[in-house]
Parts: structure tokens; sequence; C-alpha cells
């Protein structure tokens, strides 16, 4: 009977024991599925890395459709990890992001699929990274927008900073704003098309702006528009290496689109005539001079060695890259070498309100030759500056930022902005397909991209960076002989003096109870 | 609670008297010193690093040099709090005292728990190394220690439920480090399983996943949770087993 009311007993806390333990788990699981569900994320870096700016989060609570953003990033990338921590806080704002990532290399199959549906390029670096022309693609319906990784940081001084949360922003307004910003070239002047590939048509330069997410087309001669003029819609207007002389009328429609705001990229140099007499009088002065500039009718020539390519006679040379925001990126990375090709020199028109920087410019050893068709009678000899000839330096591209009035009334509206580079050389496609000339074409790019800046993206600042680690040969040694050596052999040398000091005690004690035990 | 102290102070003096202890913080300061110059001779080879990918990111998160010793660690920290006593008889004594089952369970808890935090103390000069070549931002640092304070506090005390639960300090320790590989595994899941249910319960226990978020200053309430789940379970079930070897 006593045995019973034992075991029973023991049943009883057996089982309350058990019922106890199963309830704190079911409690724990419970906790855990409220806790996924509402969560926080605090950013404990200084400079608030992965805290969203609220132009973010405006962009973003609000979405009325869902917005597929797909990674592209292969996973040791090493922005993988920033992309990702960043989509989970754009995730807690707003449930309509759908977020996949597809690495390159591991879902072959996910990836050849989008590479076929976006036309996406994948190339492998030195170091066996996989790359593509789209790290990132943000999709609202049939409207895409691609990124690429370079431009999810940005090159300083102080090193790679991350821009992912300036460029995701921008991405998904430019979805949901719907029309990529269009870039139209103009025709009907001896410039190359758009669908010409090779080294001298448009076809290369296109496919890069498409990629850059610019709808790209051409512009039919001033001649040919009969109602609207598509001119309208454009938000960069691009001359590209023409070859003829612009009619009257072109030369009205393009400072008329000038004067009214509209942006424009002029890249055109000396262009001899059939005669080989003198050069083409291509007409567009009176355009040059609404965005504030003059291009001299003369052939540059560089002198300077260690500008010059090897070969020619200096005709084709390295320019050097002026301050200005659109050439900050270039510079901050140590810079980049601009190759041009048959240049004409450019000149500010003193009478110019706005504002010139000079992009490119040549050496104080170059000169521009005024009668470049005397000399090319017989090239034999190296090209040597005359009374008549500028000399360097010289600038063959500017930037140009004017305020445009607005009209019927009294305050000043937008600033409409241009760059006019001497040389056709930046539109070939040769530039495009060649590596040699990688800092031209970057140098074009972001000619464009600061052409076709939208501002509403200009509210996210970039985010304070620390210096990063300069690893020395010193600090390596430091690293190895402190860290592996000496701490670890403190630790051990620290673990054998307790063991003898406790030893000893030990030892010390002994004797005296043995002593002890003795005279009892 | 009542008398926890005492046992805290004991635990923690006789953790320090054996060799054991020294021992393990050798190995382990061996390993975590390699591991570090590892990380900081790949980025010297890699020439940039990000804003968010230095040597301070690299290590709290970047690597599995930085779990493996714990996986190991941890069961040999815990491994005798309970078995050996039970091994030795001590236990007996130690349940005659008027301390509450739940002093005796924390003291010896909170005494591993100090132990394991000693253990990482000196890699702060890791910190103060990387500190003195270039930027840290001692948040992110902060981030990063609270983050594997989280982990091994979990650790330990799923170490000390095995303790509790064997009478052999050996099976204890295997037992411990089987259960703690096999949450570590689990998390790996989220690498390798598709989309869907599974994959996100791996995402959500996965240490990896926690690291890489408190190597880079997030502090996510998630994993905070998940980590006082993994103590509190375990240590109410330590608490539970003891209480079962009072005389009824």
């Amino acid at each position: 009977m006593s045995t019973g009311s034992k075991s029973a007993k023991f049943d009883r806390r057996s089982w309350g024991a058990a019922g106890g333990i199963a309830a704190a788990v079911v409690i724990g699981v419970f906790v855990n599925v409220l806790a996924s569900r509402h969560y926080q994320r605090f950013d404990w870096t200084e400079a608030g890395l992965y805290t969203l700016h609220p132009t973010t989060i405006e962009t973003i609570k609000d979405l009325s459709e869902p917005i597929e953003i797909t990674v592209l990033l292969a996973t040791g990338d090493p922005l993988e990890l920033t992309v990702r921590h960043l989509l989970v806080a754009y995730g807690a704002k707003s449930t309509r992001l759908v977020v996949r990532f597809v690495d390159p290399e591991r879902e072959t199959a996910a990836f050849l699929a989008l590479q076929q549906k976006h036309s996406i390029t994948l190339g492998r670096t030195d170091s066996g990274q996989l790359v593509s022309d789209a790290a990132i693609v943000v999709s609202r319906g049939s409207h895409h927008h691609f990124i690429a990784s370079d431009g999810l940081v940005a090159i300083t001084e102080r090193g790679a900073r991350p821009r992912v949360e300036l460029v995701l922003t921008a991405a998904i307004r430019r979805v949901l704003a719907g029309e990529a910003p269009q870039v139209c070239f103009t025709s009907g002047h001896g410039e190359p098309s758009l669908e010409q590939g090779g080294a001298t048509g448009l076809l290369a330069l296109g496919g890069r702006l498409e990629k850059n997410n610019y709808a790209v087309r051409t512009l039919p001669p001033a001649h040919t528009i009969r109602g609207d003029d598509p001119i309208r819609s454009c938000r960069v207007v691009v001359i590209a290496a023409p070859t003829r002389a612009l009619p009257v009328t072109e030369v009205e429609r393009l400072s008329g689109f000038a004067r009214s705001g509209g942006n424009m990229l002029v890249a055109l140099g000396p262009v001899p005539n059939p005669s080989d007499a003198g050069y083409v009088k291509m007409g567009v002065g009176p355009l040059l001079a609404v965005l504030g500039v003059r291009m001299n009718r003369d052939f540059v020539f560089e002198r300077d060695e260690s500008r010059r390519v090897a070969g020619g006679f200096g005709e084709t040379f390295i320019a050097q890259l002026g301050r200005h925001r659109l050439s900050e990126s270039l510079l901050a990375g140590g810079g980049v070498d601009v190759r041009i090709s048959v240049a004409s020199s450019i000149e500010k028109l003193p009478t110019f309100e706005g504002k010139v920087d000079p992009l490119l410019t040549t050496s104080e050893s170059s000169f521009a030759m005024a009668d470049f068709f005397a000399w090319a009678k017989d090239p034999s000899q190296s090209p040597e500056p005359e009374a008549s000839d500028r000399r360097g330096p010289l600038t063959i591209a500017i930037a140009s930022e004017r305020v445009v009035a607005q009209e019927g009334k009294a305050t000043k509206g937008p600033s409409a902005r241009a760059v006019v580079i001497g040389s056709p050389s930046v539109a070939y496609g040769g530039t495009w397909q060649d590596p040699q000339w990688r800092g031209t074409t970057l140098f074009t790019e972001s000619a464009l991209s600061w052409l076709t800046a939208a501002p509403m993206v200009l509210d996210i600042p970039a985010k304070r960076t620390h210096a990063p680690l300069t690893v020395t040969h010193d600090l390596l040694r430091q690293v190895l002989l402190l860290l592996v050596c000496v701490v670890p052999l403190s630790m051990l040398l620290i673990g054998v003096a307790v063991r003898s000091r406790r030893t000893k005690t030990k030892g010390a004690r002994r004797p005296t109870t043995a002593t002890k035990g003795d005279s009892k | 609670m009542r008398g926890w102290w005492p046992i805290f102070k004991r635990e923690l003096l006789s953790y320090y008297v054996t060799p054991l202890a020294w021992v393990v913080m050798t190995s382990f300061l061996v390993l975590q010193g390699m591991h570090f110059y590892v990380l900081v001779a790949q980025l010297a080879a890699q020439g940039s690093q990000g804003a968010d990918a230095g040597p301070v990111q690299s290590f709290f998160g970047g690597t599995v040099l930085l779990y493996l010793p714990l996986l190991f660690v941890c069961p040999v920290l815990t491994m005798r709090l309970f078995a050996e006593e039970r091994r030795s008889g001590t236990i007996e004594a130690l349940l005659t005292t008027p301390v509450h089952v739940l002093g005796v369970v924390l003291g010896k808890y909170l005494a591993v728990l100090v132990a394991y935090v000693v253990m990482w103390l000196p890699t702060v000069l890791y910190m103060a190394l990387v500190a003195r070549h270039g930027d840290v931002q001692w948040p992110v640092v902060g981030a990063g220690y609270l983050g594997m304070f989280a982990v091994g506090a979990g650790y330990l005390a799923v170490g000390t439920m095995t303790s509790a639960l064997t009478r052999s300090q050996l099976a204890a320790a295997i037992t411990s480090a089987m259960a703690i590989i096999g949450l570590f595994m689990l998390g790996i899941g989220a690498f390798i399983l598709p989309d869907g249910p599974g994959r996100e319960l791996c995402a959500y226990v996965s240490v990896w996943g926690q690291m890489n978020d408190f190597s880079r200053g997030i502090i996510d309430t998630r994993r905070l949770v998940l980590d006082a789940t993994l103590v509190v379970v375990p240590l109410f079930i330590t608490v539970r087993a003891v209480e079962s070897w009072r005389a009824p």
C-alpha cells in the first residue's frame, strides 16, 4: 500500500515535470513565432548604413502594386550581404516588394532564364568572380530598371562607399514613373546611325545606354517633322559625329530645345571637306553659343610624350580630366585614361552668363593647328606650332550650366546642362569595343548620367564612412606575433602559475596535517 | 533564487584552478588569433574593403572559424557542472543546503557564462590593434560581441541541460556537442534549401544569419528572442531535472 502510494506520487511528479517541460517548449515556440512576425532591427553603425532614409520610406510605404527586385549577385560577392541587409530593411517597410536572389554560379538555370529575358551579359573578373552587367533588376510589370555592380558603390579617396539605397530607391522611382528618360540622337547630317555597328557606328553606344536604363531613339531631321516635334519628349539630345552641315532650321530647332531647358551632348570635331582643302562648316555656331562656347576650326596635336598614344603625330592622346561633379567618381579611384582622337579646341564665350567648366584639357606642350591642310600635304614631318596656332593647355571638352528664363515669370527656372566635346571619337563603336578606351566610355557615361540626372534622387545623402584599414606588413607582423603567439602564451603561463601555486599550497599544507596526526 | 552567489563563486573558482580552463582558453585564443591573422592577410591581398566589410565584420560574421571552436568549447565548459557532482555524490550535499534549485542552476550557469565572457575578453585586443591602423566603429564591435554573447549563452544553457541529464561528463559533452552542432547544421539549411517554410525556419535559427546581422551592427529582435528561448527553455528543463533528484 505504501509502495503503491509512492509509485503513484512518483508518476504524478514525472507527469508534472514532463507537462511543465512540454508547456515551456510550446511557450518558447509561440513566443518565437510572434517575434518573427513583429520584429525590430536596430542599426548600430555610426553612419546608419542600414537605416532607411525618409525619402526611401516615402517611396515604398504606399506602393499600389508589387515591385519585383531580382538580385543577381554571387554569394561570395562583397556587396551581396549589404544588399541583403538593406532589402530586409526595405521589406520591413513594405509588403509589396518581392525580393528574389539568384546566384549566377549556383542557380544557373534560373540565371539563364533571366539572362535571356533581359539580355544580360556575363563575364568573369581576373580573380575568377562572376560579374554581369546587371547586378539588380527592378521590375514593375513591363518596366525594368537595371543596376550594374559598379553602380552600387561610389569610389572615393577614402575607398569604396556603398550607395545601394540611393540606386535602389532611384530604380524603384524610375519603374514607378514608367517611362525611361529618352536620349535622342540627331540624324540626317551624316551622323552614324544607332543601328550601325562596326568601328564608326553608334550601335555599341546605343546598346550601352539602353542597359543604363535610357530609352534611345533617333530624332528625325527638322525638315521631315509634321505635327508635334518628338524632340519635346527628349531628356537629352545627342549630336554625335555629324559630317555634313546642319541646316539653319535644324540649328534653330536644337537651339530652341536648349533655350527651353533641354540638355545636350555635342560630340563633333574637325571634318575635312570633300576636296580636303578645309573643314566643313557645320553651322552649329549659334547652337554652341546658347551652350556658352565656341568650337575653333583647328586640329589638336598633343606633343607631351607621356600623353601621346604611340603611333601617329599626337592626334590621339590621353586628355587631362578636370574637376567637376561628373568626373568626381572617375578621379577618385586614381583617375582613368580618357583617350581622345582627332579633336578641335573649345573656348568659353566671354558674354555667356552661365557656368562653363573645362572637363578635358591637353598639356602645355600641345597646340591646335589652324591650317591643318597645309601640313597634311606633306605629313612626313612632325607637326610644329606656327604663330597662328593656339598653344596648350587647350580645352577640348566642357560642361556648361545655365539658368533657364521662364516665359512670363519674373523668377528664373531650372538650370539646363550641356556637355560639348570637341571630338566625335567618344561616340564611335570602336571606342566602346576596345578595352584600351575604357576610360573614354566611362567619361561619356558619366557625362550622360550627369545630363539625365533626375533631381528626385538627390535628397538621399551619401552615408558617411570610415577610412578602411590599411593592412601594412607591420600590422600583419604584429597580428602574428601578438595575437597568435603572445596572448595565448600569456594565458598558458598564467595557467601554469596558478597550477604551480596550487601545488605549492597543497604541499605546504600536507606536513602540517601529518604533524598534527603524529602528535595525536 | 536564494543562495546562488556562493555557488557561483565556488563554481567560478573551481573552474580556474583546473588546468582544463587554461588549456581551453589557450587553444581558443590560438585558434581565434590565427583566424584573425588569416582575415587580415586576406584583406591585405584584396587591397580595399567596402564600408561595411572590414576586419571587424569579417571576424564576427565572415567565416566558420568563429563558430567551430564554440561547438566544442561550450560542451567542454559545461560538461562537469552537474554530471561530475552526480558522479562524485556531492550533489546530495548541495541539495540538502537551504538553497533553491533555481539558485543552484543559475549559480552554476552564470559561473560558466562568466568564464565564457572571460575567454572572449582578450580578443578585444584584436579590435584595439585594428583601431591603431584604421577606423573602428565601436558600436559595431559591441554588436558583434553582443551576438557572440547571445549565441554562447544559448549553447551554454544547452550544455548545462545535458550535464544535468547524464551522470558522465563525457556523455554530457558529447550530447551537448551533438545538440549544438545540430542547431548549427540546421542553420546551414538556409543556404541549400529552396524557398519555402523549411528555408525560412532554417534562416530563423541560423547562427550564420545572426552573426551576419550583428557583425554589421544590426540588432535584430528576432535573433535575441531566439537566443533568450535557447537560454530559458534548457535552464527550465535543468531546474526540473535537478528538482527530481531531491528526495520527495
